[in-house]
Protein backbone atom coordinates (compact mmCIF):
# COMPACT_ATOMS: atom_id res chain seq x y z
CA UNK A 1 0.00 0.00 0.00
CA UNK A 2 1.42 3.67 -1.19
CA UNK A 3 -0.37 6.45 -0.55
CA UNK A 4 0.59 10.30 -0.94
CA UNK A 5 2.89 10.30 1.99
CA UNK A 6 3.71 6.76 2.47
CA UNK A 7 6.24 5.66 -0.31
CA UNK A 8 8.26 3.48 -1.13
CA UNK A 9 11.75 4.24 -2.40
CA UNK A 10 15.26 1.78 -3.69
CA UNK A 11 18.53 2.23 -2.26
CA UNK A 12 20.78 3.51 -5.16
CA UNK A 13 23.69 3.77 -3.56
CA UNK A 14 25.35 3.33 -0.11
CA UNK A 15 28.66 5.00 0.46
CA UNK A 16 30.54 5.59 3.87
CA UNK A 17 31.53 9.22 3.44
CA UNK A 18 33.85 9.25 6.59
CA UNK A 19 33.90 6.31 9.17
CA UNK A 20 30.46 5.73 10.70
CA UNK A 21 28.72 9.00 8.73
CA UNK A 22 26.83 7.25 5.65
CA UNK A 23 24.83 8.73 2.44
CA UNK A 24 22.53 6.69 0.64
CA UNK A 25 20.67 7.54 -2.59
CA UNK A 26 16.70 6.75 -2.91
CA UNK A 27 14.56 6.89 -5.90
CA UNK A 28 11.00 6.73 -5.91
CA UNK A 29 8.47 9.67 -6.18
CA UNK A 30 9.96 11.40 -3.89
CA UNK A 31 9.91 15.44 -3.25
CA UNK A 32 10.10 18.03 -0.58
CA UNK A 33 12.67 21.18 0.11
CA UNK A 34 15.43 21.84 2.22
CA UNK A 35 14.51 21.32 6.00
CA UNK A 36 12.12 19.15 5.68
CA UNK A 37 12.67 15.52 6.78
CA UNK A 38 11.50 11.99 5.67
CA UNK A 39 10.55 9.69 8.35
CA UNK A 40 11.93 6.00 7.66
CA UNK A 41 11.67 2.59 8.58
CA UNK A 42 15.05 1.54 9.40
CA UNK A 43 14.80 -2.19 7.94
CA UNK A 44 13.95 -3.68 4.33
CA UNK A 45 10.51 -2.97 3.40
CA UNK A 46 9.60 -6.43 3.22
CA UNK A 47 8.45 -7.55 6.46
CA UNK A 48 6.20 -6.91 9.13
CA UNK A 49 4.35 -4.14 7.80
CA UNK A 50 3.69 -5.75 4.46
CA UNK A 51 2.49 -9.44 5.93
CA UNK A 52 0.35 -8.07 8.29
CA UNK A 53 -0.74 -11.99 8.89
CA UNK A 54 2.32 -13.56 9.82
CA UNK A 55 1.93 -16.13 13.20
CA UNK A 56 3.44 -13.92 15.87
CA UNK A 57 6.34 -16.61 16.14
CA UNK A 58 7.44 -15.95 12.99
CA UNK A 59 8.00 -11.98 13.45
CA UNK A 60 10.61 -11.39 15.17
CA UNK A 61 10.14 -8.14 16.03
CA UNK A 62 12.81 -7.95 18.68
CA UNK A 63 15.32 -7.39 16.55
CA UNK A 64 14.52 -4.88 15.26
CA UNK A 65 13.52 -1.12 15.80
CA UNK A 66 10.02 -0.56 15.92
CA UNK A 67 9.34 3.08 15.49
CA UNK A 68 10.72 4.81 12.34
CA UNK A 69 13.74 7.39 12.40
CA UNK A 70 13.84 11.10 11.42
CA UNK A 71 16.34 11.96 8.53
CA UNK A 72 16.82 15.66 6.93
CA UNK A 73 16.59 15.95 3.10
CA UNK A 74 20.42 16.00 2.50
CA UNK A 75 19.81 16.64 -1.41
CA UNK A 76 17.00 16.76 -3.76
CA UNK A 77 17.48 15.31 -6.98
CA UNK A 78 15.45 14.04 -10.05
CA UNK A 79 13.56 11.07 -9.28
CA UNK A 80 14.73 10.86 -5.54
CA UNK A 81 16.95 11.99 -2.93
CA UNK A 82 19.87 11.67 -0.48
CA UNK A 83 20.22 11.12 2.97
CA UNK A 84 23.14 12.06 4.85
CA UNK A 85 23.23 10.17 8.00
CA UNK A 86 25.68 9.27 11.37
CA UNK A 87 25.25 5.89 13.17
CA UNK A 88 24.21 6.18 16.10
CA UNK A 89 22.41 3.30 17.76
CA UNK A 90 20.44 0.31 16.56
CA UNK A 91 18.10 2.00 13.70
CA UNK A 92 20.94 3.45 12.16
CA UNK A 93 23.28 1.02 12.40
CA UNK A 94 20.50 -1.01 10.60
CA UNK A 95 20.74 1.25 7.98
CA UNK A 96 23.48 1.19 6.99
CA UNK A 97 23.91 -2.62 5.98
CA UNK A 98 21.47 -2.26 3.76
CA UNK A 99 22.76 -2.38 0.17
CA UNK A 100 22.13 -0.77 -3.47
CA UNK A 101 18.85 -2.47 -5.04
CA UNK A 102 17.31 -2.89 -1.44
CA UNK A 103 13.65 -1.03 -0.75
CA UNK A 104 12.62 1.45 2.43
CA UNK A 105 9.45 2.59 3.60
CA UNK A 106 9.40 6.18 4.10
CA UNK A 107 6.74 8.62 5.43
CA UNK A 108 7.11 12.12 4.03
CA UNK A 109 7.99 15.16 3.03
CA UNK A 110 7.27 15.84 6.90
CA UNK A 111 7.03 19.57 8.37
CA UNK A 112 8.20 22.94 7.66
CA UNK A 113 11.09 23.15 6.03
CA UNK A 114 13.47 26.50 6.02
CA UNK A 115 11.82 29.44 4.52
CA UNK A 116 13.96 31.42 2.21
CA UNK A 117 14.52 35.13 2.72
CA UNK A 118 15.85 37.43 -0.30
CA UNK A 119 18.42 38.66 1.93
CA UNK A 120 21.78 37.10 1.66
CA UNK A 121 22.76 34.50 3.52
CA UNK A 122 24.42 32.45 6.35
CA UNK A 123 24.66 28.91 6.53
CA UNK A 124 25.82 27.10 9.73
CA UNK A 125 26.54 23.30 9.98
CA UNK A 126 27.37 21.63 12.93
CA UNK A 127 28.69 18.14 12.87
CA UNK A 128 25.62 16.09 10.83
CA UNK A 129 23.50 19.41 10.87
CA UNK A 130 25.14 20.02 7.66
CA UNK A 131 23.09 17.39 6.26
CA UNK A 132 19.84 19.63 5.85
CA UNK A 133 22.22 22.62 4.99
CA UNK A 134 23.78 21.31 2.22
CA UNK A 135 19.97 21.05 0.77
CA UNK A 136 19.51 24.37 1.32
CA UNK A 137 22.86 25.72 -0.32
CA UNK A 138 21.71 24.18 -3.28
CA UNK A 139 19.03 26.02 -4.05
CA UNK A 140 20.35 29.29 -3.23
CA UNK A 141 22.72 31.45 -5.21
CA UNK A 142 26.11 30.62 -4.33
CA UNK A 143 27.16 34.56 -4.25
CA UNK A 144 25.20 35.42 -1.43
CA UNK A 145 25.95 32.68 0.67
CA UNK A 146 28.77 32.16 3.26
CA UNK A 147 28.87 28.37 5.01
CA UNK A 148 30.19 28.03 8.30
CA UNK A 149 31.21 24.52 8.94
CA UNK A 150 32.24 23.04 12.45
CA UNK A 151 33.08 19.62 13.54
CA UNK A 152 34.97 18.33 16.67
CA UNK A 153 37.89 17.63 14.69
CA UNK A 154 39.04 17.56 11.21
CA UNK A 155 38.60 14.13 10.36
CA UNK A 156 34.81 14.51 10.70
CA UNK A 157 34.82 17.71 8.65
CA UNK A 158 31.83 16.75 6.16
CA UNK A 159 31.22 18.13 2.76
CA UNK A 160 33.85 20.80 2.32
CA UNK A 161 34.74 20.03 -1.05
CA UNK A 162 30.79 19.46 -1.85
CA UNK A 163 29.91 23.51 -0.70
CA UNK A 164 33.09 24.67 -2.86
CA UNK A 165 31.74 22.78 -5.74
CA UNK A 166 28.63 24.73 -5.72
CA UNK A 167 31.27 28.05 -5.77
CA UNK A 168 30.39 29.04 -1.90
CA UNK A 169 32.31 30.36 0.31
CA UNK A 170 32.93 28.46 2.82
CA UNK A 171 34.99 28.99 6.66
CA UNK A 172 35.59 26.02 9.31
CA UNK A 173 36.10 25.74 13.01
CA UNK A 174 37.41 22.73 14.53
CA UNK A 175 37.19 22.55 18.44
CA UNK A 176 41.00 20.67 18.18
CA UNK A 177 42.35 23.48 15.78
CA UNK A 178 43.04 20.78 13.26
CA UNK A 179 41.74 22.51 10.64
CA UNK A 180 40.47 26.28 10.17
CA UNK A 181 39.83 28.18 13.32
CA UNK A 182 40.20 26.62 16.42
CA UNK A 183 37.17 27.10 18.61
CA UNK A 184 32.83 26.92 17.46
CA UNK A 185 31.11 27.62 14.96
CA UNK A 186 29.93 30.67 16.95
CA UNK A 187 33.33 32.33 17.08
CA UNK A 188 33.28 32.35 12.82
CA UNK A 189 29.90 33.53 12.97
CA UNK A 190 30.68 36.52 15.30
CA UNK A 191 33.30 37.49 12.68
CA UNK A 192 30.87 36.65 9.59
CA UNK A 193 27.93 38.25 10.26
CA UNK A 194 26.57 41.52 9.41
CA UNK A 195 23.27 42.93 9.60
CA UNK A 196 20.82 42.29 7.30
CA UNK A 197 21.71 38.62 6.48
CA UNK A 198 19.57 35.39 7.53
CA UNK A 199 21.11 33.11 9.52
CA UNK A 200 20.44 29.36 8.60
CA UNK A 201 21.29 26.92 11.20
CA UNK A 202 21.71 23.07 12.00
CA UNK A 203 23.88 21.25 14.62
CA UNK A 204 23.92 20.16 17.38
CA UNK A 205 22.00 21.70 20.38
CA UNK A 206 24.97 23.63 22.59
CA UNK A 207 25.47 24.71 19.29
CA UNK A 208 22.17 26.08 18.00
CA UNK A 209 21.41 27.08 21.95
CA UNK A 210 24.65 29.71 21.71
CA UNK A 211 23.24 30.53 18.04
CA UNK A 212 19.69 31.24 19.17
CA UNK A 213 21.31 33.26 22.15
CA UNK A 214 23.19 35.33 19.49
CA UNK A 215 20.22 36.21 17.11
CA UNK A 216 18.35 37.53 20.12
CA UNK A 217 20.68 39.12 20.90
CA UNK A 218 21.58 40.94 17.57
CA UNK A 219 17.73 40.72 16.73
CA UNK A 220 18.75 39.18 14.20
CA UNK A 221 16.67 36.61 10.86
CA UNK A 222 17.25 33.54 12.08
CA UNK A 223 15.80 29.81 11.24
CA UNK A 224 17.11 27.01 13.22
CA UNK A 225 16.06 23.22 12.57
CA UNK A 226 15.03 21.64 16.01
CA UNK A 227 15.28 17.97 16.99
CA UNK A 228 13.02 16.12 19.09
CA UNK A 229 12.39 12.51 19.77
CA UNK A 230 9.55 11.45 17.70
CA UNK A 231 6.69 8.93 17.52
CA UNK A 232 4.13 9.32 14.46
CA UNK A 233 6.07 12.24 12.35
CA UNK A 234 2.65 13.49 11.09
CA UNK A 235 1.24 15.56 14.09
CA UNK A 236 -0.66 12.61 15.69
CA UNK A 237 1.02 11.68 18.78
CA UNK A 238 2.19 15.04 20.52
CA UNK A 239 5.21 12.97 21.44
CA UNK A 240 7.68 15.79 19.60
CA UNK A 241 7.06 18.63 21.48
CA UNK A 242 9.17 21.81 21.93
CA UNK A 243 8.80 24.62 24.31
CA UNK A 244 7.77 28.07 22.73
CA UNK A 245 6.98 31.33 23.69
CA UNK A 246 3.67 30.39 22.95
CA UNK A 247 3.72 26.74 24.66
CA UNK A 248 4.89 23.31 23.34
CA UNK A 249 5.14 23.48 19.60
CA UNK A 250 5.27 20.12 17.09
CA UNK A 251 8.79 19.25 15.96
CA UNK A 252 7.31 16.95 13.44
CA UNK A 253 4.48 19.54 12.11
CA UNK A 254 5.21 23.13 13.35
CA UNK A 255 9.14 22.50 12.57
CA UNK A 256 11.45 21.20 12.53
CA UNK A 257 12.56 24.58 10.84
CA UNK A 258 11.63 27.04 13.83
CA UNK A 259 11.83 31.33 13.30
CA UNK A 260 14.18 31.88 16.25
CA UNK A 261 11.17 34.70 17.12
CA UNK A 262 9.35 31.69 17.71
CA UNK A 263 11.74 30.28 20.31
CA UNK B 1 -19.14 -15.73 0.60
CA UNK B 2 -17.02 -12.10 2.00
CA UNK B 3 -16.38 -12.76 6.27
CA UNK B 4 -19.18 -10.65 8.09
CA UNK B 5 -16.54 -8.99 10.56
CA UNK B 6 -19.16 -5.59 11.16
CA UNK B 7 -20.62 -5.68 15.13
CA UNK B 8 -22.45 -3.53 17.50
CA UNK B 9 -21.40 -2.48 20.76
CA UNK B 10 -24.87 -1.34 22.74
CA UNK B 11 -26.18 0.78 19.82
CA UNK B 12 -22.64 1.65 18.54
CA UNK B 13 -22.34 0.11 15.05
CA UNK B 14 -18.72 -0.53 13.96
CA UNK B 15 -18.04 -1.65 9.94
CA UNK B 16 -14.72 -3.58 11.46
CA UNK B 17 -13.25 -4.96 14.75
CA UNK B 18 -10.15 -2.58 14.72
CA UNK B 19 -10.25 0.76 16.03
CA UNK B 20 -7.35 3.23 16.12
CA UNK B 21 -6.22 3.71 19.79
CA UNK B 22 -6.39 7.14 22.01
CA UNK B 23 -3.57 9.40 21.34
CA UNK B 24 -2.04 7.46 18.83
CA UNK B 25 -3.95 8.71 15.80
CA UNK B 26 -4.62 12.30 16.70
CA UNK B 27 -7.43 13.58 16.01
CA UNK B 28 -8.40 11.48 12.89
CA UNK B 29 -7.80 14.17 10.53
CA UNK B 30 -3.81 14.42 10.48
CA UNK B 31 -4.05 11.48 8.48
CA UNK B 32 -6.90 12.59 6.04
CA UNK B 33 -4.41 13.00 3.20
CA UNK B 34 -2.86 9.41 4.11
CA UNK B 35 -5.38 7.04 5.28
CA UNK B 36 -9.01 6.58 3.61
CA UNK B 37 -10.48 7.44 6.93
CA UNK B 38 -14.06 6.66 6.24
CA UNK B 39 -12.67 3.14 5.80
CA UNK B 40 -12.10 2.91 9.74
CA UNK B 41 -15.22 1.67 11.45
CA UNK B 42 -14.66 4.99 13.70
CA UNK B 43 -11.88 7.43 15.15
CA UNK B 44 -11.11 7.16 18.76
CA UNK B 45 -9.87 10.57 19.83
CA UNK B 46 -7.00 11.61 21.80
CA UNK B 47 -7.39 11.90 25.12
CA UNK B 48 -9.70 15.26 25.53
CA UNK B 49 -10.08 17.29 29.24
CA UNK B 50 -12.54 20.11 30.46
CA UNK B 51 -9.59 23.10 30.17
CA UNK B 52 -6.73 22.57 27.64
CA UNK B 53 -3.54 20.80 29.23
CA UNK B 54 0.18 21.47 28.34
CA UNK B 55 1.60 18.19 28.70
CA UNK B 56 5.16 17.23 30.41
CA UNK B 57 8.08 18.53 29.72
CA UNK B 58 10.38 16.57 27.02
CA UNK B 59 11.56 13.70 25.62
CA UNK B 60 8.38 12.34 25.83
CA UNK B 61 8.88 8.99 23.80
CA UNK B 62 12.08 6.26 24.08
CA UNK B 63 12.12 3.24 22.34
CA UNK B 64 12.54 0.20 24.62
CA UNK B 65 13.40 -3.52 23.90
CA UNK B 66 9.84 -4.60 21.64
CA UNK B 67 8.11 -1.24 23.19
CA UNK B 68 7.76 2.26 23.68
CA UNK B 69 7.61 4.35 26.58
CA UNK B 70 5.36 7.79 26.32
CA UNK B 71 5.21 10.33 28.70
CA UNK B 72 2.60 12.38 26.37
CA UNK B 73 0.82 13.44 29.80
CA UNK B 74 -1.94 14.50 28.20
CA UNK B 75 -1.47 17.51 26.42
CA UNK B 76 -4.94 18.80 24.75
CA UNK B 77 -6.43 21.40 23.18
CA UNK B 78 -9.96 21.29 26.13
CA UNK B 79 -13.62 20.10 24.41
CA UNK B 80 -14.16 23.30 24.02
CA UNK B 81 -12.02 24.10 20.93
CA UNK B 82 -12.07 20.15 20.48
CA UNK B 83 -15.75 20.69 19.44
CA UNK B 84 -15.05 23.84 17.72
CA UNK B 85 -12.12 23.24 15.34
CA UNK B 86 -11.97 19.71 15.21
CA UNK B 87 -15.24 17.80 15.59
CA UNK B 88 -16.84 19.08 12.47
CA UNK B 89 -13.99 18.22 10.11
CA UNK B 90 -14.06 14.86 11.60
CA UNK B 91 -17.77 14.41 10.69
CA UNK B 92 -17.50 14.90 7.16
CA UNK B 93 -15.71 11.59 7.26
CA UNK B 94 -19.39 9.63 8.03
CA UNK B 95 -17.40 7.31 10.97
CA UNK B 96 -18.59 6.76 14.49
CA UNK B 97 -16.64 9.67 16.63
CA UNK B 98 -15.85 8.02 20.44
CA UNK B 99 -14.03 10.97 22.38
CA UNK B 100 -11.68 9.81 25.11
CA UNK B 101 -12.01 11.48 28.56
CA UNK B 102 -9.71 12.10 31.18
CA UNK B 103 -9.68 14.16 34.18
CA UNK B 104 -8.21 14.71 37.62
CA UNK B 105 -11.57 14.47 39.70
CA UNK B 106 -14.80 12.48 39.37
CA UNK B 107 -16.76 15.71 38.20
CA UNK B 108 -14.30 16.85 35.32
CA UNK B 109 -15.75 13.68 33.58
CA UNK B 110 -19.52 14.12 34.99
CA UNK B 111 -19.19 17.55 33.49
CA UNK B 112 -17.26 16.37 29.94
CA UNK B 113 -20.23 13.81 29.14
CA UNK B 114 -22.82 16.14 29.87
CA UNK B 115 -21.22 18.48 27.51
CA UNK B 116 -20.29 15.73 24.96
CA UNK B 117 -23.78 13.93 25.38
CA UNK B 118 -25.18 17.37 23.12
CA UNK B 119 -23.09 16.84 20.73
CA UNK B 120 -22.35 14.58 17.80
CA UNK B 121 -20.58 12.07 19.39
CA UNK B 122 -21.70 8.13 19.27
CA UNK B 123 -20.04 6.75 22.29
CA UNK B 124 -17.08 8.05 25.18
CA UNK B 125 -14.28 6.47 26.30
CA UNK B 126 -13.61 7.11 29.70
CA UNK B 127 -9.68 6.97 30.48
CA UNK B 128 -9.65 5.91 34.53
CA UNK B 129 -5.60 4.79 33.02
CA UNK B 130 -3.10 7.12 31.97
CA UNK B 131 -0.10 6.53 34.08
CA UNK B 132 1.17 9.92 33.23
CA UNK B 133 -1.07 12.11 35.58
CA UNK B 134 -0.33 12.90 38.92
CA UNK B 135 -3.68 12.87 40.09
CA UNK B 136 -6.89 10.89 38.63
CA UNK B 137 -6.26 8.56 35.45
CA UNK B 138 -4.83 4.94 36.68
CA UNK B 139 -5.19 6.18 40.45
CA UNK B 140 -8.58 5.86 39.27
CA UNK B 141 -8.69 3.15 37.69
CA UNK B 142 -6.62 1.11 40.24
CA UNK B 143 -9.41 1.28 42.82
CA UNK B 144 -12.47 -0.61 41.93
CA UNK B 145 -14.97 2.29 44.13
CA UNK B 146 -13.32 5.20 42.39
CA UNK B 147 -13.63 3.71 39.02
CA UNK B 148 -17.16 2.67 39.45
CA UNK B 149 -17.97 6.34 40.42
CA UNK B 150 -16.61 8.10 38.18
CA UNK B 151 -18.49 5.29 34.59
CA UNK B 152 -21.41 5.63 37.52
CA UNK B 153 -21.26 10.12 36.86
CA UNK B 154 -20.96 9.78 33.21
CA UNK B 155 -23.69 7.01 32.76
CA UNK B 156 -26.15 9.82 33.84
CA UNK B 157 -24.30 12.61 32.21
CA UNK B 158 -24.19 10.53 28.66
CA UNK B 159 -27.33 8.34 26.57
CA UNK B 160 -24.99 6.83 24.19
CA UNK B 161 -22.37 4.08 24.34
CA UNK B 162 -19.87 4.24 27.27
CA UNK B 163 -16.83 2.66 26.77
CA UNK B 164 -14.64 2.48 30.32
CA UNK B 165 -11.20 2.11 29.63
CA UNK B 166 -9.19 0.63 32.54
CA UNK B 167 -5.24 0.02 33.39
CA UNK B 168 -3.46 -3.46 33.89
CA UNK B 169 -3.89 -3.07 37.21
CA UNK B 170 -3.57 -6.36 39.53
CA UNK B 171 -7.20 -5.60 40.81
CA UNK B 172 -8.42 -5.79 37.33
CA UNK B 173 -11.57 -8.06 37.38
CA UNK B 174 -13.15 -6.12 40.53
CA UNK B 175 -12.29 -2.85 39.01
CA UNK B 176 -14.05 -3.81 35.62
CA UNK B 177 -16.79 -5.71 37.27
CA UNK B 178 -17.28 -2.42 39.53
CA UNK B 179 -17.65 -0.58 35.78
CA UNK B 180 -20.06 -3.27 34.67
CA UNK B 181 -22.06 -2.51 37.15
CA UNK B 182 -22.23 0.87 36.90
CA UNK B 183 -23.63 0.89 33.41
CA UNK B 184 -20.43 0.76 31.31
CA UNK B 185 -21.29 -0.91 27.41
CA UNK B 186 -17.89 -2.35 26.78
CA UNK B 187 -14.32 -2.49 28.43
CA UNK B 188 -11.48 -1.49 27.12
CA UNK B 189 -7.77 -2.74 28.29
CA UNK B 190 -5.07 -2.20 28.33
CA UNK B 191 -3.61 1.26 29.01
CA UNK B 192 0.11 1.38 28.68
CA UNK B 193 2.00 -0.20 32.14
CA UNK B 194 3.49 2.52 34.04
CA UNK B 195 7.54 2.69 33.15
CA UNK B 196 11.05 3.50 33.81
CA UNK B 197 13.82 4.36 31.11
CA UNK B 198 17.02 5.18 32.67
CA UNK B 199 20.13 6.92 30.24
CA UNK B 200 23.64 5.89 31.80
CA UNK B 201 25.42 8.60 30.30
CA UNK B 202 23.66 11.83 31.95
CA UNK B 203 22.52 9.46 34.76
CA UNK B 204 19.33 10.80 34.77
CA UNK B 205 15.52 9.16 33.54
CA UNK B 206 15.70 9.90 29.58
CA UNK B 207 11.88 10.88 29.81
CA UNK B 208 10.80 14.55 30.88
CA UNK B 209 8.38 13.24 32.73
CA UNK B 210 10.24 10.43 34.19
CA UNK B 211 8.10 7.75 34.10
CA UNK B 212 6.23 6.73 31.13
CA UNK B 213 3.95 4.44 29.80
CA UNK B 214 5.11 1.19 28.15
CA UNK B 215 2.98 0.58 24.91
CA UNK B 216 4.04 -1.78 21.91
CA UNK B 217 4.84 -5.96 21.30
CA UNK B 218 6.00 -5.93 25.03
CA UNK B 219 2.88 -5.58 26.62
CA UNK B 220 1.07 -7.77 24.24
CA UNK B 221 1.34 -11.03 26.69
CA UNK B 222 -0.24 -8.85 29.78
CA UNK B 223 -2.65 -7.56 27.83
CA UNK B 224 -3.71 -11.00 26.30
CA UNK B 225 -3.48 -12.18 29.63
CA UNK B 226 -6.20 -9.97 30.86
CA UNK B 227 -8.46 -9.96 28.08
CA UNK B 228 -9.01 -13.47 28.77
CA UNK B 229 -9.08 -12.88 32.35
CA UNK B 230 -11.97 -10.51 32.34
CA UNK B 231 -14.07 -11.32 29.49
CA UNK B 232 -14.39 -14.66 31.50
CA UNK B 233 -15.95 -13.07 34.27
CA UNK B 234 -17.68 -10.14 32.31
CA UNK B 235 -21.40 -9.89 30.37
CA UNK B 236 -20.57 -7.03 28.42
CA UNK B 237 -18.14 -6.83 25.81
CA UNK B 238 -13.84 -6.26 25.97
CA UNK B 239 -12.49 -4.36 23.54
CA UNK B 240 -8.30 -5.76 23.55
CA UNK B 241 -5.47 -3.71 23.01
CA UNK B 242 -1.74 -3.89 23.93
CA UNK B 243 0.79 -4.20 21.01
CA UNK B 244 -1.54 -5.14 18.28
CA UNK B 245 0.79 -4.66 14.69
CA UNK B 246 -0.58 -7.86 12.65
CA UNK B 247 -3.81 -9.39 11.77
CA UNK B 248 -2.48 -12.40 13.20
CA UNK B 249 -2.11 -10.36 16.84
CA UNK B 250 -5.56 -9.24 16.45
CA UNK B 251 -6.95 -12.65 16.11
CA UNK B 252 -5.17 -13.84 19.36
CA UNK B 253 -6.92 -11.16 21.06
CA UNK B 254 -10.34 -12.25 19.53
CA UNK B 255 -9.40 -16.01 20.30
CA UNK B 256 -8.93 -14.87 24.01
CA UNK B 257 -12.26 -13.41 24.60
CA UNK B 258 -12.40 -9.96 22.74
CA UNK B 259 -15.03 -8.56 19.83
CA UNK B 260 -13.01 -5.65 18.73
CA UNK B 261 -9.65 -4.11 19.67
CA UNK B 262 -7.78 -1.63 18.90
CA UNK B 263 -4.56 -0.55 17.65
CA UNK B 264 -1.63 1.94 19.44
CA UNK B 265 1.85 1.94 18.56
CA UNK B 266 1.82 0.82 15.53
CA UNK B 267 -0.36 3.92 14.08
CA UNK B 268 2.91 5.82 15.11
CA UNK B 269 4.64 3.32 12.52
CA UNK B 270 2.30 3.04 10.00
CA UNK B 271 -0.98 4.89 9.86
CA UNK B 272 -2.74 2.52 7.55
CA UNK B 273 -2.21 -0.01 10.31
CA UNK B 274 -5.84 -0.51 10.94
CA UNK B 275 -7.00 -1.03 7.38
CA UNK B 276 -3.94 -3.57 6.82
CA UNK B 277 -4.60 -5.01 10.18
CA UNK B 278 -8.46 -5.38 8.84
CA UNK B 279 -7.46 -6.93 5.96
CA UNK B 280 -5.41 -9.96 7.63
CA UNK B 281 -8.29 -10.83 9.66
CA UNK B 282 -10.77 -11.24 6.52
CA UNK B 283 -7.78 -13.29 5.08
CA UNK B 284 -7.19 -15.11 8.53
CA UNK B 285 -11.28 -16.19 8.50
CA UNK B 286 -11.29 -17.18 4.78
CA UNK B 287 -8.25 -19.40 5.25
CA UNK B 288 -9.86 -20.95 8.04
CA UNK B 289 -13.37 -20.69 6.83
CA UNK B 290 -15.19 -18.95 9.06
CA UNK B 291 -18.20 -16.70 8.01
CA UNK B 292 -18.78 -14.67 11.01
CA UNK B 293 -15.97 -13.42 13.38
CA UNK B 294 -18.30 -14.26 16.14
CA UNK B 295 -17.08 -17.23 15.79
CA UNK B 296 -14.34 -16.56 17.02
CA UNK B 297 -14.82 -14.36 20.28
CA UNK B 298 -12.86 -16.25 22.94
CA UNK B 299 -12.87 -19.62 20.97
CA UNK B 300 -9.71 -20.51 22.84
CA UNK B 301 -11.04 -20.63 26.38
CA UNK B 302 -13.84 -23.26 25.22
CA UNK B 303 -11.01 -26.39 25.89
CA UNK B 304 -10.36 -24.62 29.24
CA UNK B 305 -14.03 -24.77 30.83
C1 LIG C 1 13.96 16.55 12.08
C2 LIG C 1 15.16 15.67 12.28
C3 LIG C 1 16.07 15.52 11.25
C4 LIG C 1 17.19 14.71 11.41
N1 LIG C 1 18.06 14.59 10.37
C5 LIG C 1 19.16 13.81 10.51
C6 LIG C 1 20.08 13.66 9.43
O1 LIG C 1 19.89 14.22 8.35
N2 LIG C 1 21.16 12.88 9.62
C7 LIG C 1 21.39 12.23 10.81
O2 LIG C 1 22.40 11.53 10.94
N3 LIG C 1 20.53 12.35 11.84
C8 LIG C 1 19.42 13.12 11.72
N4 LIG C 1 18.55 13.24 12.78
C9 LIG C 1 18.82 12.47 13.99
C10 LIG C 1 18.42 11.01 13.77
O3 LIG C 1 17.01 10.95 13.65
C11 LIG C 1 18.87 10.15 14.95
O4 LIG C 1 20.27 10.11 14.98
C12 LIG C 1 18.35 8.72 14.81
O5 LIG C 1 16.96 8.71 15.04
C13 LIG C 1 19.02 7.79 15.79
O6 LIG C 1 18.42 6.51 15.70
P1 LIG C 1 19.19 5.22 16.22
O7 LIG C 1 18.22 4.10 16.26
O8 LIG C 1 20.41 4.98 15.41
O9 LIG C 1 19.67 5.66 17.67
P2 LIG C 1 19.08 5.27 19.09
O10 LIG C 1 19.77 6.10 20.06
O11 LIG C 1 19.11 3.79 19.26
O12 LIG C 1 17.59 5.75 18.97
C14 LIG C 1 16.67 5.55 20.01
C15 LIG C 1 15.46 6.45 19.80
O13 LIG C 1 15.81 7.82 20.02
C16 LIG C 1 15.57 8.60 18.89
N5 LIG C 1 16.65 9.56 18.70
C17 LIG C 1 17.96 9.38 19.02
N6 LIG C 1 18.67 10.49 18.70
C18 LIG C 1 17.81 11.39 18.19
C19 LIG C 1 17.94 12.71 17.69
N7 LIG C 1 19.10 13.36 17.64
N8 LIG C 1 16.82 13.33 17.24
C20 LIG C 1 15.63 12.71 17.27
N9 LIG C 1 15.45 11.45 17.73
C21 LIG C 1 16.53 10.80 18.18
C22 LIG C 1 15.48 7.61 17.74
O14 LIG C 1 14.70 8.08 16.66
C23 LIG C 1 14.87 6.41 18.41
O15 LIG C 1 13.47 6.55 18.51
C24 LIG C 1 17.42 14.05 12.65
C25 LIG C 1 16.51 14.20 13.69
C26 LIG C 1 15.39 15.00 13.52
C27 LIG C 1 14.42 15.16 14.65
C1 LIG D 1 1.93 8.37 22.37
C2 LIG D 1 0.77 7.73 23.06
C3 LIG D 1 -0.28 8.52 23.55
C4 LIG D 1 -1.37 7.94 24.20
N1 LIG D 1 -2.39 8.74 24.64
C5 LIG D 1 -3.49 8.18 25.21
C6 LIG D 1 -4.61 8.98 25.62
O1 LIG D 1 -4.63 10.21 25.44
N2 LIG D 1 -5.69 8.36 26.18
C7 LIG D 1 -5.72 6.99 26.37
O2 LIG D 1 -6.71 6.47 26.87
N3 LIG D 1 -4.68 6.21 25.98
C8 LIG D 1 -3.57 6.76 25.41
N4 LIG D 1 -2.52 5.95 25.00
C9 LIG D 1 -2.60 4.49 25.20
C10 LIG D 1 -3.06 3.75 23.95
O3 LIG D 1 -4.35 4.16 23.54
C11 LIG D 1 -3.04 2.22 24.15
O4 LIG D 1 -3.93 1.87 25.19
C12 LIG D 1 -1.66 1.69 24.51
O5 LIG D 1 -0.67 2.37 23.75
C13 LIG D 1 -1.50 0.19 24.31
O6 LIG D 1 -1.70 -0.18 22.97
P1 LIG D 1 -0.49 -0.42 21.91
O7 LIG D 1 0.45 -1.41 22.53
O8 LIG D 1 -1.17 -0.92 20.67
O9 LIG D 1 0.15 0.89 21.72
C14 LIG D 1 -1.41 6.53 24.37
C15 LIG D 1 -0.37 5.74 23.87
C16 LIG D 1 0.71 6.30 23.22
C17 LIG D 1 1.81 5.42 22.70
S1 LIG E 1 6.05 12.88 16.35
FE1 LIG E 1 3.92 12.52 16.64
S2 LIG E 1 3.23 14.57 16.80
FE2 LIG E 1 5.28 14.86 16.25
Amino acid sequence: MQSAKCKIASIEFQEEVVPGCFRMGLSGELSGSPGQFFHILCDKEDFSYKIHNLPANRLSLKKKPILRRPFSIHRLREGGIEILYKVKGIGTRMLSLLKKGDTLNLLGPCGQGFRIKETPAILVGGGIGVAPIFALAESLKPSSVTCLLGARTKNELLLTKEFQGLGINIKIATDDGSCGRKGNVLSLLLSHYTHLKTIYACGPLPMLSSIIKFAKENSASCQVLMEERMGCGMGGCLCCALPTKTGYKKVCEDGPVFDVEEL
Amino acid sequence: MKPKIDLNIAGLYLKNPVLPASGTFGYGIEYEEMVPLDQLSAIITKGLTLKPREGNSPPRIVETACGVLNSVGLENIGIERFIKEKLPRIREHNIPVIVNIGGETAIEYEELAGILDKEEVEALEVNISCPNLQKGGAAFGNDPEIAGSVIERVRKRFSRTVFAKIPPADNINPVALACQNEGADAISLINTIRSLAIDIETQKPILGGIFGGLSGPAIKPVALRMVWEVSNILDIPVIGIGGIFTGSDAIEFILSGAVAVQVGTANLVDPLSCLKITEGIKEYMARKGIQNITQLVGKAKLSEK
